[in-house]
């Protein structure tokens, strides 16, 4: 068999055309004045095999042979296994072009959460505390202001919550709630890592003859403190952002735009699951304490009316709408605080 | 067999095309297969995905029928890779938890990167062998730290307006250091053409900014909600920069290569039309958000394409003398200690 291409003697950049001829399981190649190549087939180490690349074949002595086409196979050398093989191969392109965006799905909503959760348990507590405490002062730099309630109606949620710590065994050393007014956030609750618990006067006016039902928002609250929701969040933007470099690390810009923004569906959709297992968290405190499931559910109809009240019927959020857009439908939460029952 | 007996003419003098032969359809078997191996092995096989990536690239763009070849190996690639995640690790994590150390580390990181620069300068020219000659490059410290460190802290206090003279030293400062097998390149730039090319981009930007703004508000005059125009505006702004950016690396391009000759080998010469290059980028990013990614492959070679048809080079008399360096040198103490560090401590 002949074989044209090209034959770089060793280090040196001239090139010699030339035919290759390959017989009897040895290779001969002449080139230039009276000058030749040969070894067996066997001693020939080859280039790694990839589609629309000629393999090249380094002689022993160092010559370099590139057959001019690209799908010249060297005798006794296919293999049908190679990555090569697969990388044309019509079938396997079809089905990792399925399986690729299942497993990128499986690595962002399945992979890196649970590594996140794994994570969560090797950070240690005065992280978290920093952690919890900067933000608490961004956050109160930003958009919190004194309370305007009257003394009397935040002395009444304190009890509540003295009362609701005791009866959880939790210790207010490491829980503090704070009553803020707010415009940026209207009616709403959030939990801070390291345990602060923020209620907004507006949250507490909407509520305030209903102390059952603040009291259902304080335990979720809590859930959120100890489940360590906030550091799973940031574990996880951390574990994500680490895995995708490295697995995405060669594509530009645009490629990690789309990763990225696969990265934010991620979050809202585990901040959503972690609103779910604070609920479960309220609800089942709920039921320990002797208090109703429905108090939950009553501070989230609540919650739903004052939506309906401020709102037109588009979709535009209003701004303290915010507190839903990371959370699950309110209607499917009342639902399951209605429906809820011990097990 | 008679035209084996000599060797491949270099013709001097007549200007040589670049040709990239690669194509989407095989391109698309590779990317997407490698992708799925390096998802499946959470990341370990992206390090033979790049290498295959561009083995296929290099392979595939040759001059005169002469193909580039890539040669670094999947282990060396993975090394580099698993040091700089591990740096990138403790480097978030002190920035998130020991802002003092973070800080530290910050500072002694500037006087690390121009060394990390040299180094993966280094290797990938290392790697890179055209007509069986490698490539190399001898950037030092200094010169690195001058042009990726001091200068760009100095242009700050001229409020940027004397960043075109430092990319220029950023670009003269890379291409003077490489070397093909033992003949140096060699690459006087205008300082000119830099500001130049930095004031067509910014009244391009004064022209495209007004304009896709315009249209973002003319759209998303009718949506209603602000998520929506997010939507439009985010891929809208990348579009922008995107157009910008090609605008600039086209003109760039164009002069560095016509400013550029090996000695005794060869001159390079570019003529990549900058409008036609940034509707080509455009396009390309448009198409990859449209397919959620898929059309990447189709894009990067497309953009391989119109670089190489836009390249050529007028090879020179020395062309078929020229000795690779490395292979002699191998056993030096000094080689040594490069194939200590002969990774690419980067995550791209
Ligand atoms: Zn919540």
């Amino acid at each position: 068999m002949r074989v044209s291409g090209l034959l770089y003697p060793f280090s040196n950049s001239t090139a010699f055309k030339v035919e290759a001829l390959l017989e009897n399981g040895q290779l001969h190649i002449h080139y230039g004045e009276n000058r030749a190549a040969k070894c067996a087939l066997d001693a020939l180490t080859l280039s790694t095999s990839i589609p629309g690349v000629p393999v090249q074949a380094t002689l022993p002595s160092g010559e370099r042979f590139v057959p001019n086409d690209p799908n010249f196979v060297w005798p006794g050398r296919a293999s049908p296994t190679s990555i090569a093989s697969l990388e044309r191969h019509t079938m396997v392109i079809l089905s990792a072009l399925i399986l690729t965006p299942l497993l990128i799905y499986a690595l962002l909503f399945k992979v890196v959460p649970a590594s996140a959760v794994w994570l969560v348990e090797y950070v240690p507590e005065s992280v978290v505390d920093t952690m919890g405490q900067q933000s608490m002062y961004v956050i109160e730099e930003s958009f919190l202001s004194p309370s305007e309630l009257p003394l009397g109606t935040q002395q009444q949620v304190h009890t509540l919550w003295k009362d609701a710590l005791k009866a959880l065994d939790l210790s207010d050393d490491q829980y503090q709630l704070s009553i803020y007014d707010s415009e940026h956030f209207g009616a709403n609750a959030f939990a801070l890592p390291h345990g602060q618990i923020v209620l907004t006067d507006d949250l507490i006016e909407a509520l305030k003859d209903n102390p059952s039902a603040i009291r259902a928002v304080l335990l979720h609250e809590i859930g959120h403190v100890e489940r360590k929701h906030s550091i799973r969040l940031a574990a996880q933007a951390f574990a994500g952002t680490i895995a995708m470099s490295f697995i995405f690390g060669d594509m530009e810009g645009i490629v990690e735009l789309l990763i990225g923004s696969g990265n934010v569906v991620m979050g809202a959709q585990f901040s959503q699951e972690m609103e779910w297992e604070a609920d479960q968290f309220a609800l089942d405190r709920l039921a320990h304490l002797g208090h109703s499931n429905d108090d939950f559910a009553q501070a989230l109809q609540r919650l739903q009316s004052l939506t309906h009240d401020n709102e037109a019927p588009s979709q535009t959020a209003p701004k303290w709408l915010e507190y839903l857009s990371t959370h699950p439908s309110l209607e499917e939460r009342i639902k399951h605080a209605q429906s809820y029952q011990t097990d | 067999m008679d035209f084996a007996n000599s060797p491949v003419q270099s013709g001097p003098h007549t200007p040589k095309l670049v040709r990239f032969s690669g194509n989407s359809r095989d391109f698309f078997g590779i990317w997407i297969v490698n992708l799925l191996l390096s998802i499946a092995t959470l990341g370990i096989y992206s390090a033979w995905a790049t290498v295959r990536t561009k083995q296929y690239f290099y392979n595939n763009t040759s001059i005169d029928g002469h193909r580039f070849e890539y040669l670094a190996t999947p282990i060396q690639i993975l090394t580099g890779r698993v040091i700089a995640a591990l740096l990138l690790v403790a480097y978030m994590f002190c920035i998130h938890y020991f802002p003092i150390v973070g800080a530290a580390l910050a500072i002694s990181l500037t006087f690390l990167a121009p060394w990390f620069i040299n180094q993966s300068f280094k290797f990938n020219m290392r790697m890179t062998r055209f007509r069986n000659i490698r490539f190399s490059f001898n950037g030092s410290y200094g010169g690195a730290f001058k042009v990726f460190v001091l200068l760009p802290i100095l242009s700050v206090f001229t409020l940027y307006l004397l960043m075109p003279w430092v990319l220029k030293k950023i670009d003269e400062y890379l291409c003077n250091n490489i070397q093909f097998g033992d003949k140096p390149f060699a690459t006087t730039l205008s300082t000119s053409t830099y500001f130049s090319a930095a004031v067509t981009t910014l009244l391009c930007s004064l022209v495209a900014i007004p304009l896709v703004l315009g249209g973002v508000f003319a759209v998303g005059g009718t949506l209603a909600g602000s998520s929506q125009v997010l939507f439009i505006l985010i891929p809208a702004y990348f579009a922008c920069i995107y157009l910008l950016k090609a605008i600039y690396q086209a003109m760039i391009r164009n002069h560095i290569f016509n400013s550029t000759s090996i000695d005794q080998v060869a001159e390079l010469h570019s003529d990549l039309s900058p409008a036609k290059f940034a509707v080509v980028e455009v396009t390309n990013i448009l198409a990859i958000a449209a397919t959620l990614g898929f059309a990447y492959p189709w894009a990067k070679v497309r953009k391989a394409k119109i670089l190489a048809s836009a390249s050529a080079l007028t090879m020179l008399a020395g062309a078929d003398n020229v000795f690779d360096t490395l292979d002699n040198a191998e056993s030096s103490l000094g080689d040594e200690a490069a194939t200590l560090f002969d990774i690419d401590v980067s995550l791209t």
